[in-house]
Formats: structure tokens, C-alpha cells, sequence
């Protein structure tokens, strides 16, 4: 992805060697006249002036982080677009450090020293087998009393949570979203189509519960259906209806009863089931 | 800006009707779903209060993002096609091969082990990036970047333990918010102190470390000048003025804190 800024450096002029000094001595003879002074200037030296202040760079800002590259690509101008964010890049060197390293790779902006030959490249595709959603089993599929039910192995499930997701460890790392999609599937039934995503969320304030939201949407212009939905895990049962946008949030579920002891294993399957109500 | 939770789900409702108008039913149906998924999550509030967009703002973005990004997001996802798969692995090799020496990757290491590392990451952001809510109010790769990058710091916590900073710093920050209050009174009775002040302040340019910190803070601050234009006349990249910007303030605040420090 190439950076959106139109850089024509074919065309530049550089500054004279003495601009720095005419332009300064130009500013000085109007503060002499009293002339207005720009407005940036006086912010600057009003923060100048101001005894620094603590404040944190945190979580949120580090989610901020793919929305300001991706506008900053774009050429957006992101000082004007992103203030807040923008302050906290000028004050925190790893914040800016990871923004300058993102641009960098994401525009090729740099050096091309350290690129892997094309003999180094792996072709090796076999974890795509590994992150394939099952299909439901439909029941009644050609009428508008159909229930779609998806069946999740612990197996499966022990891929995706260890793989790229800690639900019982609230990372200090520049994690963007600490959730992971369970199920991801799109089917037809009773003559319509549907796009469906379960996911599973690990919140800050209760890390020993699991967040679990089903998304369901249709694949035409047509309003959702009034559906419920149903979730068995392990020995819990929950139910969750969509609102009109499709979005069903089920109860919390605590951890300890799908993990073993250590909380390194999930041990049970999942099933979910969606039904026109 | 900050938002009342109802009246941003009203703001985002009637984005959506005025979407609905101009665009179509069916891509309002696609995107209210993500819409109000992303508001669940924070991501509205968040993109909100450190922008200067609005709700609609915000609703025309997710519309255009997934214009023109879900049947890639599908065949990625959901079909997982070979023929898609191959290039975009290709790039998230490349992108962890680059990134693990960001990221405190040792350079005595062999090449051999630094690409088995680039790999291993690079497999791991691709079931990742399978599993994740992609949020359509970013493009694709700087969303599959960010991915990469966690799990490539992930991987390096776990196996090879580098000289990565795992904690929340407190970093001292300026203070932009109290300034409005604090700002002396060009008007009264201070405006001699406050010319005296600004000639410090060109005072303090002068003696910046290098000609281009004196040359930014002069076409920023002074001449009004947006980054695009800067990097033209300095002929730079935008990264490099990030880094410039951040580079010259630090270098000003040192001057500045000195020079107090003299005068007390």
C-alpha cells in the first residue's frame, strides 16, 4: 500500500542557506512593530511556558493506532484530524515509534536492506485448514420455521483461544481488539441467506468471564427476522435474542467452566442454535 | 468529542437513514451490523473523541471501507482461497521479517533463525487475522499490520524474551489543556512580559540543534504551513516530519527549561 501523500520531490526548491536567519530577524523586527503574532506560535509558547503534566498513553490509543496510519497513508493530515492523538505521538517515543514503523513498512518508505529472498518465503498454507468454521446442520431448511444449530469441537476451540487469544490474561501488549471470532459462517435457509459471527471477548473488569456476541446478517435488503439464539458450553446454557441489527450479546460466562484447573485447556464442545421465533 | 451514549446511537441511526437515501437499503443492512458492533465495543466513542469527525463522518467511513474492502474480507475469512492467501502470507512474512529487529530481535542472530522467527509470527497472524472482527472503519492492511505487530511482540515476549518496554509508562506530556486558562493577557498589564516571552521563544529556535528543527519550527508555528507543504520544501517524507515535529519540541522544551533555569 503505497502512501497516499503526492511527494513531488522532482520538483523541490530548497531553502536558501540563510533562510532560517532572514526569516527569523523578520520575526523579530515584528514583534518590535507589535504585529500580530501567529496563533500556533502562541500556543507553542504558552505550552512552553506551562510546567510539564503526567499523563498516561494507554490502551485506547494504541487501538487508535490502525485508524491514524491508515488516514496518515491516505494523506490525511493527521495533526488536524487526530490533535489529541497527535500530542500523545509528539510525547511518547514508543508510541511514535511504532506509528513511524508502521508507516515505514506499510509505504515502503524505507531502504529496502532487509527483504527475504524469494527462495525464503514459506508456501506452506496448511493453517488455513486449521481456521475452517463447520457448516450448520439446518433443520426444516426450506421453511420459515427452520433452526440452524453450528457444533464447535473443544478442539477447535482450543486452536483459536491458544493460539491468538489469552482469555484469562489481560495483555499489556498493543492488543487492538482482545477478542477472537469463534465461528464465522455464512448460510441459506428458509429462501434467504445469512452471514453469521460468533465471537468471544475477554473484558478488563472481569477477566474471569467470557463476553460472547453472535452477529447475525442478512444478505439482502430485507429487515432481519425475529430469531433467537441458544449456547451450549459445557454444562451452561444461554439465550440471547438479536435486535433488529442483528447483534445478540449472551450473558457472561465465566471461565472456569469450559477451562481445566490451570486454565490452559477448554474442555467441552459449543454448540449454537439459531431459530426463527 | 465526547458523546452521550444515546444520543450517539440517535446520531448514528440518523446517519444511517441519510446513508440509506443516498446509497441504498442494502448497504445500510450490510453496514448497520458493524456499525453498532464497533459502538458496542467503544470503537465509535473512541474514533469520536480523538477525531474531528462526526457521527456521520464516522458511518460514511464504515460504508466506504466496506464498499470497497468485504469481498476481500469474505474470500480471506470466510473461503480462505489459496490464490488470495498466497500473496497476502508473502506480505506478512515480509512485514514480521522486518518488524522482529524493531522489536529488539538481536542482530548477531543467524538469518536462518530470523527468518524461521518471521515465519512462525507470520502463521500465527494468519489464524489471527482468520479469527478477528475485521471493523471496516480502517483498510485492510494497516488493520492486518497492527495484527501482525501484537503477534509478532507476543511471540517475542513468549520465546525470546527481548528488551521490550511490557509496562504503562507515565510520560510527561505538555500541557495543551490549561493553557487557555493560563496564557497571560496580551492586553493588560503583561504584554511587555509577553514580548519578552516571544523573544525568548525565537530566541530558543535559533539555538536548536540542527538547521532542519529551526526550519520546521519556522513553517509550522510560524508560516502556518500543513505537513504536506513542509515536506515539500524540505524535501522529506511525511514519516520523517513525525519524527522532526517530535525531535524539535523536545530539543525546544531542553532550551526553554534552561533558560528558566538561568534566569531564577
Amino acid at each position: 500500500m503505497k502512501a497516499g501523500i503526492n511527494m513531488n520531490r522532482g520538483n523541490k526548491e530548497d531553502l536558501p542557506p540563510d533562510w532560517v536567519e532572514d526569516k527569523l530577524a523578520a520575526l523579530r523586527k515584528k514583534l518590535e512593530q507589535n504585529e500580530n503574532w501567529p496563533e500556533r506560535a502562541n500556543l507553542l509558547l504558552a505550552d512552553l511556558n506551562q510546567p510539564a503534566q503526567l499523563s498516561f498513553v494507554g490502551e485506547v490509543d494504541y487501538q487508535m493506532l490502525s485508524l491514524v496510519v491508515n488516514d496518515a497513508l491516505a494523506g490525511v493530515d493527521i495533526t488536524a484530524q487526530y490533535p489529541n492523538f497527535y500530542r500523545k505521538l509528539l510525547a511518547d517515543a514508543e508510541l511514535r515509534q511504532t506509528f513511524l514503523d508502521a508507516l515505514a513498512i506499510l509505504s515502503g518508505d524505507e531502504a529496502e536492506e532487509q527483504e527475504l529472498l524469494p527462495e525464503e518465503f514459506s508456501r506452506d498454507l496448511s493453517f488455513l485448514q486449521t481456521a475452517v468454521s463447520p457448516p450448520p446442520t439446518i433443520q426444516q431448511p426450506l421453511s420459515d420455521k427452520w433452526q440452524a444449530v453450528w457444533h464447535l469441537l473443544a478442539e477447535q476451540l482450543n486452536q483459536k483461544f491458544f493460539q491468538s487469544f489469552q482469555p484469562v490474561y489481560r495483555s499489556s501488549d498493543l492488543l487492538e481488539d482482545n477478542s477472537i471470532v469463534l465461528l464465522r459462517n455464512d448460510f441459506a435457509a428458509g429462501d434467504r441467506q445469512y452471514d453469521v459471527i460468533l465471537e468471544a471477548a475477554s473484558l478488563f473488569d472481569t477477566p474471569e468471564q467470557l463476553q460472547l456476541t453472535l452477529l447475525v446478517t442478512p444478505l439482502s435488503d430485507e429487515p432481519l427476522p425475529s430469531m433467537k439464539a441458544g449456547l451450549k458450553w459445557g454444562d451452561v446454557l444461554l439465550t440471547a435474542v438479536p435486535d433488529p441489527y442483528g447483534r445478540a450479546q449472551f450473558p457472561l460466562l465465566p471461565l472456569d467452566t469450559i477451562l481445566d484447573e490451570a486454565g490452559n485447556h477448554i474442555l467441552s464442545d459449543l454448540h449454537l442454535s439459531l431459530e426463527i421465533s | 468529542m465526547s458523546w452521550e451514549a444515546e444520543a450517539l446511537q440517535l446520531a448514528l441511526e440518523h446517519a444511517l437513514h441519510s446513508l440509506a437515501e443516498q446509497r441504498g437499503a442494502e448497504l445500510v443492512t450490510a453496514v448497520s451490523p458493524i456499525i453498532f458492533t464497533n459502538l458496542d465495543k467503544g470503537r465509535v466513542q473512541t474514533f469520536l473523541e480523538q477525531s474531528d469527525c462526526s457521527p456521520i463522518d464516522y458511518t460514511w467511513r464504515v460504508a466506504d471501507i466496506y464498499e470497497q474492502w468485504h469481498t476481500y474480507l469474505q474470500v480471506v475469512q470466510i473461503e480462505q482461497r489459496d490464490d488470495v492467501w498466497r500473496p497476502l502470507y508473502k506480505k506478512l512474512q515480509t512485514w514480521a521479517f522486518r518488524h522482529l529487529p524493531r522489536i529488539g530481535y538481536p542482530a548477531y542472530a543467524s538469518r536462518e533463525d530470523h527468518i524461521q522467527q518471521a515465519h512462525a509470527c507470520a502463521a500465527k497472524a494468519a489464524i489471527t487475522l482468520i479469527n478477528a472482527y475485521f471493523p471496516y472503519d480502517v483498510n485492510f492492511e494497516p488493520w492486518a499490520y497492527v495484527l501482525l505487530r501484537n503477534v509478532t511482540h507476543k511471540h517475542m515476549n513468549r520465546t525470546l524474551k527481548p528488551r521490550l518496554e511490557a509496562q504503562k509508562q507515565e510520560v510527561e506530556l505538555d500541557a495543551w489543556d490549561d493553557w487557555l486558562q493560563n496564557l497571560e493577557d496580551p492586553t493588560g498589564h503583561d504584554a511587555q512580559r509577553l514580548v519578552e516571552l516571544r523573544a525568548d521563544l525565537l530566541r530558543a529556535i535559533d539555538q536548536l540543534s540542527s538547521e532542519a528543527r529551526k526550519q520546521f519550527a519556522i513553517l509550522y508555528y510560524f508560516e502556518y504551513k500543513s505537513f504536506e507543504e513542509i515536506a515539500t520544501q524540505m524535501n522529506k517524507s511525511p514519516n520523517a516530519l513525525y519524527k522532526l515535529h517530535a525531535d524539535t519540541l523536545a530539543n525546544l522544551r531542553k532550551i526553554w527549561d534552561e533558560s528558566r533555569d538561568k534566569y531564577e
